[in-house]
C-alpha cells in the first residue's frame, strides 16, 4: 500500500478550491496553507500563459524532513505517509529547511486570529485546538479521512477533477497506471526524494 | 535518530490521538476525552452572484460550524464546491457584521462622517421605518424607492410583490450597469441569458467572458473540464490571457473595448468573402428571407398583414407561412406590387461589407488573417447539415458557437455586439440545438408573434412609456438592464429629468450602489441628499454608512431562501446534467442566529402590516399569491399574517410541487427532476417551421420609432442625450458605433479593463472581507490587488513592477495601486481586477486594500449604450508614477 496523488495540470484551472477544502478540513490558522495552487506566468506576449502549480506535501519515500528530524516527531506511517507527531516536535525547523518542496509550516502556539485584533472566532477557537502546541505541520493526505475510506478533501472538492488519488502499489489503480504510462511525473526527481505526488504536465 | 521501525510502534496511539477523528470534524485538545456532538445539515450556497444550484453539507460540532463542503447528492455540483462556497464559515463568523438594529445620530452624511450608530430595539427600528413610509405612502408613494442587489437575492417575500403593494414604481438595482448581458438573448431567444452546450460543442469562441474557470465556477468548470477531455476547441478572445485563455487552444489578444469591430468582421467574412453558412437554417429558421420595405419594416401582405418572402420557384411573393412555398429567396431584390424589395439578408450582407478584417485590425489589433481563419474554422466546425438523434428526436447537430459576456457586452455598442453574436450563431445554425448557444430558460421561449418571429421577451420587451418617467428613467431607455446611474442623476437634479418630485425615502437590501457601479462620488452625493435611508444590512458597507436605520440580517447559513433550478441563470458552460435538470433549491437555517438579526422577508411582512398594506385585495399577501402562483389550499388567506417559513412552504408545494414543502429541505438541499435530453433544447418545443429567429431586428427599429413618437407627443428629448446618436442605436442592422471617447487626446493611451477572479465574484456575501479568500488571493495570486500592465508598455513608460501608480480616466475618476508588469496583457490594456479598494472606514480593512476599478467608470449621457444602458467598461486612462522603485 502506498498512497499517491496525481495532479493533472492540463485540467487544473488555478481556482484554489482545494486550498480552502484543506484549510477547513484541517482548521489551519492564518498563514498556514498545507495545500495551495500558486499562479505564475510563462513566455512572452502574446505567447505568454498563466500557469498553475499545486503545492502540498509530496510524502516522499526518501524524505529529507524525516532524515533531519532530531526527535523522531516526523515519522513514516501507513501507506507511506509522512506524518508529524506534535508531542515530539520541538519546532527546531530543521525539516522546514530540509524540504525541497517548501511543504512545511510552523503553527504558532497561539495562532493569530483571522480577523486581526478582534480575537478568535468560534470556528477558530474550536479548530485551533487541533494544533495544541507550537509545532511544524503539513499536509497529511487527510489521513483521518483515508482511515474512513474517504479521499483527501482537496481531491473531493476539485471542480476540474484534476486530482486523482489511489494506491501506487496497486497496478490497477488510476494513479499507478498514470505513473507507469509515463504521463505523470514527480517534481525534483533528480533529488532522489521519490515523492508520492505526481503531475501530468501541460504541453508547452 | 530513531529508526522507522520504532516510529511505527507509536503509530497506533498517535493515529488514535491525533488523526482518528471523523472527517470534517475537529479534534478538541488531544487530552480532552469528551465526545463532541456532531451533526451534519444540508444548505444551499449563495457565496457568489451565480444562481448556481450548489448545495452544501454543513458539519456542526457542539453548535459550531466547522466545515462547509460540497453535497454529493446534488447532480449539478456533484460533491464539489468552489473556494468561495467553502469560505462560507467566515460569512457566519464575521465580527464586522451588523449585530443589532442601529440608528444614526450624526445628521451629517458622507463617507468621511461617523454615523454615530446607537443600538436600538427592533420595535423602535420598525416603528420608525413604518411611520416614515406610512406618511410617504399616504402623500405620494412614488417618493419611496427600493434598491436591491445580489446580496439580497433568493427572496421569499419578493420586491415584485412588496413594491406594487406599497404603490411605488421605483424599483432600482444596485448593480447591473457593468453586466448588461441580457438584451441579445431576450430579443433573439426569448430568454434572460444564454448558456453553452458543452456536452456536445466542439468549437467555442468566447469574447470577453468566462465559461466557468475564470471565476472558479464549481459545475461549469467541471463541465468544461469534461468537454476538454472530449476534445472541445476553445478560442478565447480577450485582452488578458485569463485562466481560461491559458488552457485554451488559442488566445487571441484584442485591444480592450473593440470587440464589436472583430465580430462585424467575422460576420462579413462569413457572408461576403466565404459565402458558406447554414443556408437551410437561414431560410427556415430566421427572418433573413423576409422582404423589407423602404421604411425598414417588413413588407407585408396587404390582405393578411403578414410579412412577405419571395418564392423563386414560383417567382412571386408569398406570406412567410404560405403552405405553397417551394423555396425561399435568401438574397436579392424583387418586384412586388411596383416596389423593389430586398430580402433582410441582402440588406445585412450589404451593410456589413465595409467591415473588412483589415479595417477591424486597425481598431482591434487582431491580424486580418486571424479573423479570416477563425471565421473559416467556426463554420467548418459546425457540421452544417448533420443531425443528432436524442431520445428519438432528430435535431440539427451544430457544435460551434460564439459566446460573449460582460467584458464584450458591457459597453457603448454592447447591445449590438450581443445581437451580432446571435447572428454569427444563426449563420452556423447553432441556436437552441445540440452543441450550440442555448437560451437560459427552457420551454416556450421561442413562441413566435404574429409576424412568425420569436416574440421579444424579458428585457427586449420595451418598458411601456409614461410621463413623467420613473426615477431611473426606464421609460427613456426602454430596453435597459438597470439604470441606478440615472436614478442618482435624477435625485440630484429632478427638474432636469422631468421628475416632479423629490425622493424622500430609500430602502436598500443586499446591494452597494457606491462600490459596485460607476461614479461612486455621484452615488454618494445622491444618497446623502435622500432624507431617509433604511438598509437591511449584513455589514457596515458604504451604503450602510450613509443610511439612517440599519436592520441587521442573518448570515447565509442562518436564513431561509429559495431558488429555481434549471433556468440557467448565470450558469455558463453546461453539460447534460445541467441542461436536463429542473427543480428548486431551498435553504432552511442550519444554525441558530448569532445576533439580533431578522430575515429580510420577515422585515417586509412586518413593515407591510405596520404601514397597512399586508392584507386585503391588492395587499402584499395578494401580490405574493400572484408572484408565487399559489393555488388552491396553498393560497394565502388575504387577511392572515404568515411567517416567511410558511410562505416558503406554500411556494414549494404550489409552484414547484414539492409534496412535503419545507420539511423536504431539512434533509436535502435540492428537489429536482430530469427532463429528457430532447426537452433540454428549446428547438424541441419549436422545431423547424414553427418559429423564426430575428436576423434582421425590425423590433429594434420599431422600439426606437415608438420612443421617438412618445417623446415627441410630450415635446421631449432625453435629457442630456444627443438624440441623433441615440437613434443610431435603434437600427435594424447592428453597426459599428465607434467609441464614445474618440475625441480623447493621445495622453490617455491605455484602456482600463476589469475581471472577476476565482476568489472574488460579484461581491455579495462580503467576499472581499472574507479572510480565507483574502488569504488565498494574497498567498497564491500575484495578479490580485494590483494594477496590471504589459511588460513592454511599462518599459516604454519607464515604469517598473512594484511602482505605486495613479490611474486617471479620460472621463474623470481615478484610482491608485501597485503596478504589476506582466506578459499576460495586451499592450494597450490596463488591468484592474476584482472589486477592491473600498472607502468605508467601518468595514473590514481587508476590503480597503488594492485599487478600485469602478472609480474609473463614468455614466454621463453619451458614454453608455442607450439600448441596454451598460456603461463603457474600458475607459481610456493615463498612468503616472506616484511612488516606488523607479528613480
Amino acid at each position: 500500500m502506498r498512497y499517491a496523488m496525481v495532479i493533472d495540470l492540463t485540467k487544473c484551472v488555478g481556482c484554489n478550491a482545494c486550498a480552502v477544502a484543506c484549510k477547513q478540513e484541517n482548521a489551519t490558522p492564518p498563514g498556514v496553507l498545507w495545500s495551495k495552487v500558486l499562479l505564475y506566468e510563462t513566455g512572452n506576449y502574446p505567447e505568454a500563459r498563466l500557469r498553475f502549480l499545486p503545492m502540498l506535501c509530496m510524502h516522499c519515500q526518501v524524505a529529507p524532513c524525516l532524515e533531519v528530524c532530531p526527535t523522531g516527531a516526523t515519522f513514516r506511517a501507513e501507506g507511506g505517509l509522512v506524518l508529524v507527531d506534535d508531542d515530539k516536535c520541538v519546532a527546531c525547523r530543521y525539516c522546514i529547511m530540509a524540504c525541497p518542496y517548501e511543504a512545511r509550516s510552523y503553527n504558532s502556539t497561539r495562532p493569530h486570529a483571522y480577523y486581526t485584533n478582534l480575537g478568535l472566532t468560534e470556528y477558530e477557537q474550536m479548530g485551533y485546538q487541533q494544533h495544541p502546541k507550537g509545532s511544524i505541520e503539513k499536509c497529511t493526505f487527510c489521513v483521518h479521512r483515508l482511515r474512513e475510506g474517504k479521499e483527501p478533501a482537496c481531491v473531493v472538492t476539485c471542480p476540474s477533477q484534476a486530482r486523482i488519488f489511489g494506491d501506487l502499489d496497486d497496478p490497477k489503480s488510476e494513479v499507478a497506471k498514470l505513473v507507469a504510462s509515463g504521463r505523470a511525473h514527480a517534481r525534483l526527481e533528480e533529488q532522489g526524494t521519490k515523492p508520492s505526488v505526481f503531475y501530468i504536465d501541460q504541453e508547452e | 535518530m530513531p529508526t522507522e521501525h520504532s516510529q511505527m510502534t507509536d503509530l497506533a496511539s498517535l493515529i488514535q490521538r491525533i488523526f482518528n477523528r471523523p472527517s470534517g470534524v475537529m479534534t478538541r485538545d488531544a487530552r480532552n476525552t469528551a465526545t463532541p456532538v456532531i451533526e451534519t445539515r444540508v444548505s444551499a450556497c449563495r457565496m457568489c452572484g451565480n444562481k448556481a444550484w450548489c448545495t452544501v453539507i454543513v458539519t456542526i460540532q457542539d453548535g459550531v460550524v466547522v466545515k462547509v463542503e460540497g453535497d454529493p447528492s446534488n447532480p449539478i455540483s456533484q460533491g464539489k464546491l468552489c473556494s468561495r462556497g467553502q469560505a462560507a464559515i467566515f460569512n457566519l463568523y464575521n465580527p464586522y457584521r451588523v449585530k443589532a438594529p442601529m440608528r444614526r445620530t450624526n445628521p451629517r452624511k458622507g463617507l468621511d462622517q461617523d454615523p454615530g450608530w446607537v443600538e436600538i430595539s427592533w420595535e423602535e427600528a420598525l416603528s420608525t421605518v413604518a411611520e416614515k413610509l406610512r406618511k410617504i405612502r399616504m402623500n405620494d408613494p412614488r417618493k419611496f424607492a427600493h434598491m436591491w442587489g445580489f446580496g439580497g437575492d433568493w427572496w421569499i417575500v419578493q420586491h415584485e410583490a412588496f413594491l406594487p403593494a406599497f404603490g411605488t414604481p421605483n424599483l432600482l438595482r444596485s448593480h447591473g450597469v457593468l453586466c448588461p448581458v441580457h438584451y441579445g438573448c431576450s430579443l433573439v431567444q426569448g430568454t434572460m441569458l444564454d448558456k453553452q452546450d458543452v456536452e456536445y460543442c466542439q468549437y467555442l469562441v468566447t469574447i470577453g467572458g468566462s465559461l466557468g474557470p475564470n471565476i472558479g465556477s464549481t459545475h461549469s468548470t467541471r463541465a468544461l473540464s469534461n468537454a476538454r477531455e472530449r476534445g472541445i476547441k476553445l478560442v478565447v478572445v480577450d485582452p488578458r490571457c485569463s485562466h481560461e485563455a491559458s488552457i485554451a487552444h488559442e488566445w487571441i489578444p484584442i485591444r480592450p473595448g473593440t470587440d464589436l469591430a472583430f465580430v462585424l468582421a467575422l460576420l462579413n467574412v462569413i457572408i461576403n468573402e466565404n459565402g458558406i453558412f447554414d443556408e437551410r437554417f437561414m431560410k427556415l429558421r430566421t427572418n433573413a428571407v423576409y422582404l423589407i420595405g423602404e421604411d425598414g419594416y417588413y413588407a407585408k401582405d396587404s390582405a393578411t398583414g403578414k410579412p412577405l418572402i419571395w418564392d423563386p420557384v414560383d417567382g412571386i411573393a408569398k406570406t412567410f407561412d404560405d403552405a405553397t412555398i417551394k423555396d425561399y429567396a435568401l438574397e436579392g431584390r424583387y418586384q412586388v406590387a411596383g416596389r423593389t424589395l430586398p430580402t433582410a439578408f441582402t440588406l445585412v450582407k450589404e451593410a456589413v461589407r465595409q467591415y473588412t478584417p483589415e479595417w477591424a485590425e486597425s481598431i482591434t489589433t487582431v491580424p486580418a488573417a486571424t479573423t479570416r481563419r477563425i471565421a473559416r474554422e467556426f463554420v467548418e466546425a459546425a457540421h452544417i447539415g448533420e443531425t443528432i438523434t436524442l431520445d428519438g428526436v432528430v435535431f440539427p447537430f451544430r457544435p460551434a458557437l460564439v459566446k460573449g459576456e460582460r467584458g464584450s457586452l458591457g459597453k457603448w455598442g454592447g447591445a449590438y455586439e450581443h445581437l451580432l453574436h446571435k447572428m454569427l450563431n444563426m449563420l452556423v445554425g447553432s441556436l437552441d440545438v445540440p452543441g450550440g448557444d442555448l437560451g437560459s430558460e427552457t420551454g416556450p421561449a421561442l413562441k413566435p408573434g404574429p409576424d412568425g418571429v420569436v416574440m421579444p421577451k424579458k428585457e427586449a420587451v420595451p418598458v411601456p412609456f409614461k410621463y413623467p418617467p420613473d426615477i431611473d428613467l426606464a421609460q427613456f431607455y426602454p430596453n435597459r438592464h438597470t439604470l441606478p446611474h440615472m436614478a442618482w442623476k435624477v435625485v440630484l437634479d429632478p427638474a432636469k429629468y422631468n421628475i416632479p418630485y423629490d425622493l424622500e425615502a430609500l430602502m436598500i437590501y443586499g446591494g452597494n450602489p457606491i462600490t459596485n457601479n460607476s461614479n461612486p462620488d455621484e452615488a454618494v452625493a445622491a444618497l446623502c441628499k435622500i432624507p431617509f435611508i433604511v438598509n437591511i444590512a449584513y455589514i457596515y458597507d458604504e451604503a450602510a454608512q450613509l443610511s439612517d436605520i440599519l436592520l441587521p440580517e442573518p448570515a447565509l447559513l442562518e436564513r431561509y431562501g429559495i431558488q429555481e433550478v434549471g433556468t440557467g441563470h448565470f450558469v455558463q458552460a453546461q453539460d447534460a446534467n445541467m441542461l436536463q435538470i429542473t427543480g428548486v433549491l431551498a435553504r432552511v437555517p442550519v444554525v441558530p442566529k448569532q445576533f439580533q438579526t431578522r430575515q429580510a422577508d420577515d422585515i417586509y411582512l412586518e413593515l407591510a402590516e405596520r404601514i397597512g398594506f399586508l392584507y386585503g385585495e391588492g395587499g402584499l399577501n395578494d401580490h405574493l399569491n400572484r408572484f408565487w402562483k399559489l393555488q388552491g389550499p396553498h393560497m394565502l388567506d388575504l387577511d392572515k399574517r404568515y411567517s416567511t417559513a410558511e410562505i416558503l412552504d406554500r411556494a414549494l408545494k404550489s409552484k414547484f410541487g414539492v409534496e412535503n414543502g419545507i420539511d423536504y429541505f431539512h434533509d436535502a438541499g435540492i428537489y429536482y427532476k430530469m427532463r429528457s435530453k430532447a426537452e433540454a433544447y428549446n428547438s424541441f418545443y419549436y422545431p423547424e417551421g414553427t418559429t423564426r429567429y430575428a436576423f434582421y431586428f425590425e423590433h429594434l427599429l420599431r422600439t426606437g420609432d415608438m420612443l421617438r413618437q412618445n417623446l415627441s407627443e410630450h415635446n421631449l428629448t432625453i435629457p442630456g442625450q444627443d438624440m441623433a446618436k441615440v437613434w443610431g442605436f435603434y437600427q435594424p442592422i447592428p453597426r459599428w458605433v465607434g467609441r464614445p471617447d474618440a475625441a480623447a487626446c493621445d495622453e490617455y493611451d491605455l484602456f482600463a479593463m476589469n475581471w472577476s477572479t476565482p476568489q472574488f465574484r460579484m461581491h455579495n456575501s462580503d467576499q472581499t472581507g472574507n479572510p480565507l479568500l483574502n488569504e488565498l488571493a494574497d498567498e497564491t495570486d500575484p495578479y490580485q490587488f494590483v494594477i496590471l500592465m504589459n511588460r513592454e508598455t511599462a518599459a516604454c513608460k519607464g515604469l517598473q513592477d512594484g511602482d505605486e501608480v495613479r490611474v486617471e480616466a479620460y472621463w474623470g475618476g481615478c484610482t491608485e495601486g501597485v503596478l504589476r508588469v506582466t506578459s499576460l496583457l495586451h499592450p494597450d490594456a490596463l488591468g484592474v481586477p476584482g472589486n477592491h479598494g473600498f472607502k468605508s472606514s467601518f468595514r473590514n480593512p481587508a476590503t480597503r486594500k488594492g485599487p478600485h476599478f469602478n472609480s474609473l467608470l463614468n455614466s454621463a449621457e453619451g458614454t453608455f449604450d442607450p439600448l441596454h444602458g451598460g456603461i463603457d467598461r474600458n475607459p481610456r486612462v493615463k498612468v503616472s508614477r506616484v511612488g516606488g522603485k523607479t528613480a
